[in-house]
């Protein structure tokens, strides 16, 4: 079970609109090295995760990873929030707008929708955390 | 409703405790014998505790398990402005 608060864990405050900057933040969201795959990662791997206080790290991580989610779609949505077609025109957000107007949906920079194949859970811990490593240590 | 509910100084300061929390749960998690460290997590959490009470009776719950005062005929918890809403 999680439990919702309802705030942000850091607050997101953008005044004005950028669908070129909000096309590249996008990417922090649903990505290869994105907050989404970071949250489904550490949830995935704690359940073959031998050491309970590791498996409670895993659980708190992964949650805080949820939380991140929520930063990076809150600051996609500033970004955008009441743009016209017109404004979306010729800028990078445009072949993202095509097909999902306005709503958040987790995409690399490119455009590539968010899949699981950006994660691993191997079922072993030292494999698992050097995927850990490789993914979350850069971002 | 507040016109931005995210700039309330009292939001402010949950999310500067909650934030320091959220550090310090990680390093107890590894560190569970730390006294130093479960000393401040204890003092946050009683001014956590503080803050978002006094919160939670100005603007309505701010957890989903949060306080509906008992009597109360007026249901907030979905009412806006929801987190992502700087509006």
């Amino acid at each position: 079970m999680w439990s919702y608060e309802k705030r942000l864990q850091y607050p997101v405050n953008i005044t004005t609109t950028n669908p070129k900057l909000a096309m590249v933040i996008m990417t922090q969201l649903g990505g290869p090295d994105g907050e989404k795959g970071a949250a489904t990662r550490y949830i995935s791997q704690r359940y073959s995760m031998p050491y309970s206080n590791v498996a409670g790290l895993l659980t708190d991580i992964g949650t805080e990873e949820m939380a991140h989610e929520e930063i990076i779609s809150s600051i996609v949505h500033q970004l955008t929030r009441n743009l016209t077609a017109e404004q979306i025109e010729g800028t990078p957000f445009a072949n993202y707008y095509v097909d999902h107007t306005l709503g958040i949906y987790p995409a690399s920079a490119t455009g590539e929708p968010w899949t699981a194949a950006y994660v691993q859970s191997k079922g072993d811990p030292i494999t698992d955390l050097h995927e850990d490593l490789a993914a979350d240590a850069t971002t | 409703m507040p016109v931005v509910m995210c700039k309330h100084p009292l939001m402010m300061r949950i999310m500067e405790i909650s934030f320091t929390m959220d550090d310090l749960r990680l390093y107890l998690d590894t560190h569970p014998n730390c006294n130093e460290a479960l000393t401040y997590f204890d003092e946050l959490q009683e001014q956590r505790r503080a803050a978002v009470d006094a919160y939670e009776a100005q603007f309505g719950p701010l957890t989903m398990y949060g306080n509906v005062e008992s009597g109360c005929d007026n249901w907030r918890w979905s009412d806006g402005p929801w987190p992502w809403q700087n509006y």
